[in-house]
């Protein structure tokens, strides 16, 4: 049979395809870790060492010397901070799009899908002249409220897909028994799609972590956040390789950690819910 | 009361709505109230000139500017076929059966979840010329090694290769769950009826797969276009202006050379056509019924 023939050199090439997509994906990300830990010696080792003596230096080094917890808790606040204004005022415009038709709808909720799609630099010009006129620059303030461009439509369109799903007869129910509209979100509707709600504001935390040039543009000494703060490893004189890898392995621990978590609703998320 | 029912979804969807205005709405009008002036960045505010639609001629009768507009272009084309095919090809891969399949699933997301600006340093490592490992490799293997980000001539594919090896995984995983849809018996039934692998690929397959594969399209299109995270942390649209796409030329006229003025009024022209191609995108989704079942549901 011709078939069974060809099936083991078959299985033998898909095995050999699979590890070469694992090694495709891993190693860059373990070549940096690798990186983090070496001394600057073994960093410029050629052919590169793979076999070293691993040291917690570079880590040590920015914490100690590079303030670097200082940014580690902007971006935290940052990212939590604007998750939770989106998801508040997200989940209640979502209820609004899901569950009533009104004039001006379509034109709206699309509208809100064209911010999301807008390129940030053409935003951020104007909002940097803006924010040095009300004296906000380099504050943690007016980049959460910036980042509601980010999250604020992605909660929405996704939010509202969930809700959609949720059988209008619940509504109905509530509403005999006298809730108002609000009521009846955040005591029937919410606890319904809770697990999308969360899945969705772990995403919205990871856009924020990784989000760069409002970052790099809104902000200073003060306010700046991780992704911004990897890059002033490089300077002029050089780059310091071994303490920016360390920074850039702190930065992207915490959100493999969230990524595999939000797996299931990788997909809606990321497509704005036009994929299930 | 039957005003106030009337008005109940306006207030639902006030506070969100208003808070856009402010922050999206608002800023374009500056800039578009901005792009009619020659002003720079840190003079006073009374040397603001009024010069009509001077920026716009400017900008269109600039080579750097159609010179940026070329590279993201290419740099759009390039990433989105490649991502698409060899997405849809490591999807079919991970859809059939072998030992380890949900983990293999998993690990081939990663990329997805670096932080764009770590992946810009990773590949900033590995392509060094001098201790990278992938010169070591092509070295060791006795192939001719290359200056990657470095080289003139190979900066922008270089660029467009970290790009892939980030966003490949996006339309693998977008398009998998498109083949999960797939039924089975479908597949059985057309087998039975003598159609070939090709043509049940073609003619079921895909007819599955059509809004998955038009969603990984679109929105690799509208993030490749607007690229600057990668391309900053790798090469600050450099050597030269080999690799300098729109937004990093945008970044560097705005906040570099200081032409505010001239970079609103190219921010406005760039987001017309990221527009046009957002429009493509709205007609679609809106075509395979994301609101289409909002009649039945919606409370009147």
């Amino acid at each position: 049979m011709k078939s069974r023939m060809w099936k083991l050199p078959k299985t033998i090439l898909v095995y050999l395809v699979v590890i070469l997509i694992v090694a495709a994906c891993v190693v860059p990300v373990l070549w940096i870790l690798l990186t983090a830990v070496k001394e600057q010696a073994d960093i410029f080792a050629m052919p590169p060492k793979l076999f070293f003596r691993p040291t917690m230096a570079n880590f040590v080094d920015i914490f100690a010397n590079r303030n670097f917890l200082h940014y580690l808790v902007n971006s935290v606040v940052l990212a939590v901070s604007t998750t939770l204004l989106a998801v508040v005022l997200g989940v209640v415009a979502a209820y609004g799009f899901s569950r009533y038709n009104f004039k001006g709808k379509k034109d709206i909720f699309f509208w809100i899908l064209s911010v999301r799609m807008s390129p940030a630099i053409v935003a951020v010009i104007p909002l940097f002249l803006i924010i040095a006129r009300i004296g906000l620059l380099d504050n943690l303030i007016s980049v959460t409220v910036v980042y509601l461009l980010i999250n604020l439509p992605f909660i929405i369109w996704v939010v509202k897909g969930f809700i959609d799903e949720v059988p209008i007869e619940l509504d109905e129910a509530a509403r005999i028994d006298g809730c108002s509209s609000l009521r009846t979100l955040v005591r029937i509707i919410v606890p319904v799609i809770s697990p999308g709600i969360a899945a969705t504001a772990i995403l919205s935390i990871i856009f924020s972590w990784n989000e760069f040039l409002f970052a790099l543009v809104l902000t200073g000494i003060n306010a700046r956040t991780l992704p911004v703060t990897i890059l002033q490893f490089i300077t002029l004189t050089g780059i310091n390789w071994g303490p920016m890898c360390a920074a850039g392995t702190v930065t992207i621990f915490p959100i493999f950690i969230f990524a595999l978590s939000v797996q299931k609703h990788l997909v809606r998320g990321l497509t704005l819910g036009a994929v299930k | 009361m039957t005003i106030r029912k009337q008005y109940r979804p306006y207030l639902l969807i006030a506070p969100a709505t208003i808070i856009l205005m402010i922050i999206a709405l608002y800023p374009f009008v500056y800039a578009l109230q901005l792009s009619l002036y020659r002003w720079e960045m840190g003079q006073a505010v009374e040397a603001k000139k009024f010069i009509g639609v001077l920026n716009y001629i400017k900008a269109l009768l600039s080579s750097d500017f159609w010179t940026a507009l070329g590279t993201t272009a290419v740099y759009t084309a390039a990433t989105v076929v490649v991502e698409f095919g060899l997405g849809l090809a490591v999807a079919l891969l991970l859809n059939g059966e072998f030992v380890g399949r949900s983990v293999v699933r998993s690990i081939a997301i990663i990329p997805l979840a670096v932080t764009p600006v770590v992946v810009g340093l990773v590949w900033r490592v590995l392509y060094n010329t001098d201790y990278g490992l992938i010169n070591f490799i092509l070295h060791e293997l006795g192939l001719p090694t290359s200056k990657w980000i470095a080289g003139m001539s190979t900066a922008l594919i270089s660029v467009v290769i970290v790009d892939i090896w980030q966003w490949t995984p996006f339309a693998t995983l977008i398009l998998l769950a498109g083949l999960q849809t797939v039924p089975i018996d479908v597949l059985e039934a057309s087998k039975i009826d003598g159609a070939s692998g090709l043509q049940r690929f073609r003619y079921v397959t895909l007819a599955f797969l059509r809004t998955p594969i038009l969603v990984v399209l679109l929105f690799r299109t509208i993030d490749s276009f607007k690229v600057f995270d990668n391309i900053y942390a790798l090469t600050m649209g450099g050597p030269g202006s080999a690799t300098e796409t729109l937004s990093m030329h945008l970044y560097i006229q705005g906040f570099r050379n200081r032409h505010m003025g001239y970079a609103s009024a190219m921010g406005i022209l760039f987001l017309i056509v990221v527009t046009l191609i957002c429009q493509l995108f709205i007609r679609v989704i809106d075509n395979q019924g994301t609101s289409s079942n909002d009649g039945s549901r919606t409370r009147r």
